[in-house]
C-alpha cells in the first residue's frame, strides 16, 4: 500500500478526532475522538517504521509503552467520572458546554 | 575502586532519584496505616530525603559536572530546574501535611506526590522522546491521582442529611472540573504522540539532538509536527481562549492541589516546552519560517495579556486573579523566546533567564497566594473582600503581601525588577533600532505588545494592592485583626528577607557601584545577573 495513501487515511482520522474533541459535550464522545487521535498517531507510526525504517524494534516499544500509559490515564478518568456522577439515574457523563468552551461569566465573573 | 568510580559517574543526575525512591520505599511499609505518630514520622523522612536530593543534586553536579546519554542530559540548566522543582516540592509537602494530615490516606498521598516529582525531575532532564513522554504520561496520572485524593471530602461526611447532600453537590462540581482539566491534559499527551508520529515519518529520530541535525532537511511535515506541538504546549499553559479548564480547575478545586498546579504542573509545561527551543531557533535562520514564527509568538503574548488582563481586571475571585496572573507570568517566557530569536539575548542567557523566572514564581508569588489562601481559609470563601482593608488589620503581613505584589510588579529594589530590567533594556534597543533583525514596522509591533504585556500585568498586581489598602464601607463583627500561626510569620519572613535582599544585592550589581565589606566585593553574589549578561 503506498505509504502516502495511509498517511492521508491516518489524517483524516485525526481530523475527526480532533472535531470530536472541540465539538461534543459528552464525556464519552470526547474520549472515543482521542480514540481517534490515537489510532491516527499509532498508524503512522507503525507505517512509517515498516515502510521507511523495517521495523525499529526501540519504535515498537515506545509505541507500545506510550499507547498503554495514554489507556491507562483515559482509563483513570472515566473511572473517576463515573464514580463520582452527579446525577447517577441518568448514567450520562456530560459538561454543560464543550472543552474549551467558556461562558463570559465563568471568564470574567464568579461562575 | 572502578564500582566506586562508576557509581559516583551515576551520581549526577541519578542521585537525586534514589534519594526519592528510598522516600516511597520506606513509605510504603506504612501505607495503610491512619495514626498520627506515623503520619508525622513520614513527612519528616519525606522532608528530610527532598533536602537531600536537593543536596546530592548540586553536590553531584559539582564532582562530576555535566552528564548525558541516550535517554538523559543533565546540565547546569537541569540542575538549576531540578533544585527549584525540589524546593517547590518540599513546601508542597508542607502545605499537604497542614491541609491533609487528618487524611486517613496521607500516607498514600505522600507516596504519590513523591512519585509525581520523581516523574517531573525525569522529564526535566529527559532528552530521547521516549523518556519524555513516559514522564509526561506518569506525571500527570499522578497528578491526577493527587488532585482526586486530596479533593475527596467524603472522608468528612456525617450523618446530617442537610450537610451530606451540599458535599455531595459540591463534589459533583468539583468532579466535573477535574475531569474536565484532565480531559484537556489527555488531549494534550496525545497531540504530542501525533507530532511525534509525524517527526518519526521525516526521520529515523529517537531525541531532540538528532531532530537538531535533521531539520533543515525535514521540509513540511516537521513544520507540521512542530504546529502540532505548537498547539499542544498552548492548550496545556491555559493561554486565552484556550483557558477554561484550567481556571475551571483553579477556582474550584482544594487549594493543596492548587499549588501542585501553580508550582509541579506549569514548571513541567515551561521544561517541556524549552525541549523545542533550539528546534525553533534553527528554524528561524529561514527568513520565512522565522517571521511566521515572530508573528505567532507576538499573537500567543497579545492573547494571553489581554485575556488574563481584562479578566483579572474585572473577576471578584481572589483564586482566578491569581490564576490570571500567573497565565501572565508564563507569557513572560515566551517574550524571553522573542529576546532570543531577535538575537537581543544568546541561548544561555534564555535558560538563565528562565530560570530566573522561576525563581520569581518561587519567591514572589509564592508568598502572596500562601498569604491568599490563608486569609480564604479563615474567612471560608474566595473574594476579593477577603483582602479589604486587610493591611490595617495584620500590618506584618499585609506589607508582606504589599512587598511580594511590589516585586512582581518589578519595581526597582525588589527581586522581580532583575528579570522586568531585560524587557526594559529591549524596549530601549527596539527604539534605537539596536534590534537589527527587526524592520521597522516588526520593532513598533514588538515593543507595542510588550508595552501592552507590562500594561497589563502591573495593572492586575496593582488592583490587588489597591484592594489591599481600601477601606470597608460597612464593619461586621468578623472584620477584627487576621491572626496568623507563628510559623506562618516565620516564612513569610524569609520570603521577603530574600525578595528583599536579592533584590537590593542585584540592584547594587547592575549600578555597579563595586562596595567592598573587608576586603570582599559584597555585591559579588548576584549570580544571576552575571550569567546574563
Amino acid at each position: 500500500m503506498n505509504l502516502a495513501f495511509i498517511f492521508y487515511v491516518s489524517f483524516v482520522l485525526f481530523i475527526i478526532g480532533l472535531f470530536g474533541v472541540v465539538y461534543f459535550k459528552s464525556v464519552t464522545a470526547v474520549i472515543i475522538s482521542i480514540h481517534f487521535i490515537t489510532v491516527s498517531a499509532v498508524i503512522n507510526f507503525l507505517s512509517f517504521s515498516q515502510v521507511l525504517y523495517e521495523n525499529s524494534a526501540p519504535l515498537l516499544s515506545f509505541v507500545i509503552i506510550s499507547v498503554f500509559l495514554i489507556l491507562i490515564f483515559q482509563f483513570v478518568i472515566v473511572f473517576y467520572l463515573y464514580s463520582n456522577l452527579n446525577n447517577p439515574k441518568t448514567g450520562k457523563a456530560e459538561f454543560e458546554n464543550n472543552l474549551f468552551y467558556f461562558s463570559i461569566e465563568e471568564w470574567l465573573g464568579e461562575k | 575502586m572502578d564500582l566506586l568510580k562508576n557509581t559516583a559517574y551515576f551520581l549526577n543526575p541519578f542521585g537525586t532519584f534514589i534519594f526519592l525512591i528510598l522516600g516511597i520505599f520506606i513509605s510504603l511499609f506504612f501505607g495503610i496505616s491512619k495514626r498520627n505518630k506515623v503520619k508525622n514520622f513520614i513527612f519528616i523522612l519525606m522532608t528530610i530525603m527532598l533536602i537531600g536530593a536537593s543536596f546530592i543534586n548540586i553536590y553531584s553536579y559539582k564532582i562530576n559536572g555535566e552528564f548525558s546519554n541516550d535517554l538523559f542530559i543533565s546540565g547546569i540548566f537541569e540542575v538549576a530546574m531540578t533544585a527549584f522543582i525540589l524546593f517547590f516540592a518540599v513546601f508542597c509537602l508542607c502545605i499537604i501535611f497542614i491541609r491533609s494530615s487528618k487524611n486517613d490516606s496521607f500516607v498514600r498521598i505522600s507516596i504519590i506526590f513523591f512519585f509525581a516529582v520523581i516523574s517531573s525531575l525525569v522529564l526535566i532532564i529527559s532528552r530521547s522522546f521516549m523518556s519524555f513522554f513516559i514522564s509526561l504520561c506518569c506525571f500527570l496520572i499522578a497528578f491526577f491521582a493527587l488532585a482526586t485524593v486530596l479533593n475527596d471530602d467524603r472522608s468528612s461526611l456525617d450523618n446530617a442529611n442537610e450537610k451530606e447532600s451540599r458535599i455531595l453537590f459540591l463534589q459533583a462540581n468539583i468532579s466535573k472540573s477535574i475531569t474536565r482539566f484532565f480531559i484537556s491534559s489527555l488531549f494534550f499527551t496525545i497531540l504530542m504522540f501525533f507530532g511525534f508520529s509525524i517527526l518519526y515519518g521525516v526521520s529515523d529520530v529517537r531525541n531532540f539532538l538528532q531532530l537538531l541535525q535533521i531539520i533543515e532537511s525535514g521540509g513540511i511535515n516537521i513544520i507540521f509536527s512542530l504546529i502540532i506541538v505548537s498547539i499542544a504546549c498552548y492548550m496545556y499553559l491555559g493561554i486565552f481562549p484556550l483557558q477554561a479548564p484550567y481556571i475551571s480547575f483553579a477556582s474550584k478545586t482544594e487549594l493543596s492541589s492548587l499549588y501542585f498546579l501553580w508550582f509541579f504542573y506549569f514548571p513541567v509545561g515551561i521544561a517541556a516546552l524549552l525541549k523545542f527551543v533550539p528546534i525553533i531557533l534553527i528554524l528561524n535562520k529561514n527568513l520565512k519560517a522565522g517571521l511566521y514564527i515572530l508573528y505567532v509568538l507576538l499573537a500567543v503574548i497579545f492573547m494571553s495579556s489581554i485575556g488574563s488582563g481584562i479578566a483579572g481586571l474585572k473577576t471578584k475571585s481572589l483564586r482566578k486573579i491569581s490564576a490570571y496572573i500567573f497565565t501572565l507570568m508564563l507569557s513572560g517566557y515566551f517574550i524571553n523566546i522573542l529576546m532570543l530569536l531577535t538575537g537581543f539575548i544568546k541561548e544561555d542567557s534564555l535558560n538563565w533567564l528562565n530560570i530566573f523566572n522561576l525563581s520569581i514564581i518561587g519567591f514572589c508569588f509564592l508568598p502572596v497566594v500562601l498569604i491568599m489562601s490563608f486569609i480564604e481559609d479563615i474567612k471560608g470563601k474566595d473574594s476579593v473582600e477577603n483582602l479589604k482593608s486587610f493591611i490595617f488589620k495584620n500590618k506584618f503581613v499585609g506589607i508582606a503581601f504589599f512587598i511580594s505584589v511590589f516585586s512582581l510588579i518589578g519595581i526597582p529594589g525588589f527581586l522581580g525588577y532583575l528579570g522586568k530590567k531585560y524587557y526594559f533594556d529591549f524596549i530601549v534597543s527596539i527604539l534605537n533600532s539596536d534590534v537589527n533583525s527587526l524592520a521597522a514596522i516588526q520593532g513598533w509591533l514588538v515593543l507595542g505588545i510588550i508595552i501592552i504585556y507590562i500594561a497589563v500585568f502591573t495593572a492586575v498586581n496593582l488592583r490587588l494592592i489597591i484592594i489591599l489598602f481600601m477601606k470597608r464601607n460597612k464593619e461586621t463583627s468578623s472584620d477584627g485583626i487576621i491572626g496568623f500561626p507563628k510559623a506562618f510569620y516565620v516564612l513569610i519572613g524569609f520570603f521577603i528577607l530574600l525578595i528583599l535582599s536579592l533584590g537590593i544585592i542585584g540592584l547594587l550589581e547592575t549600578l555597579n557601584p563595586g562596595i567592598t565589606l573587608l576586603g570582599i566585593r559584597i555585591t559579588d553574589p548576584a549570580i544571576f545577573i552575571k550569567n546574563l549578561k
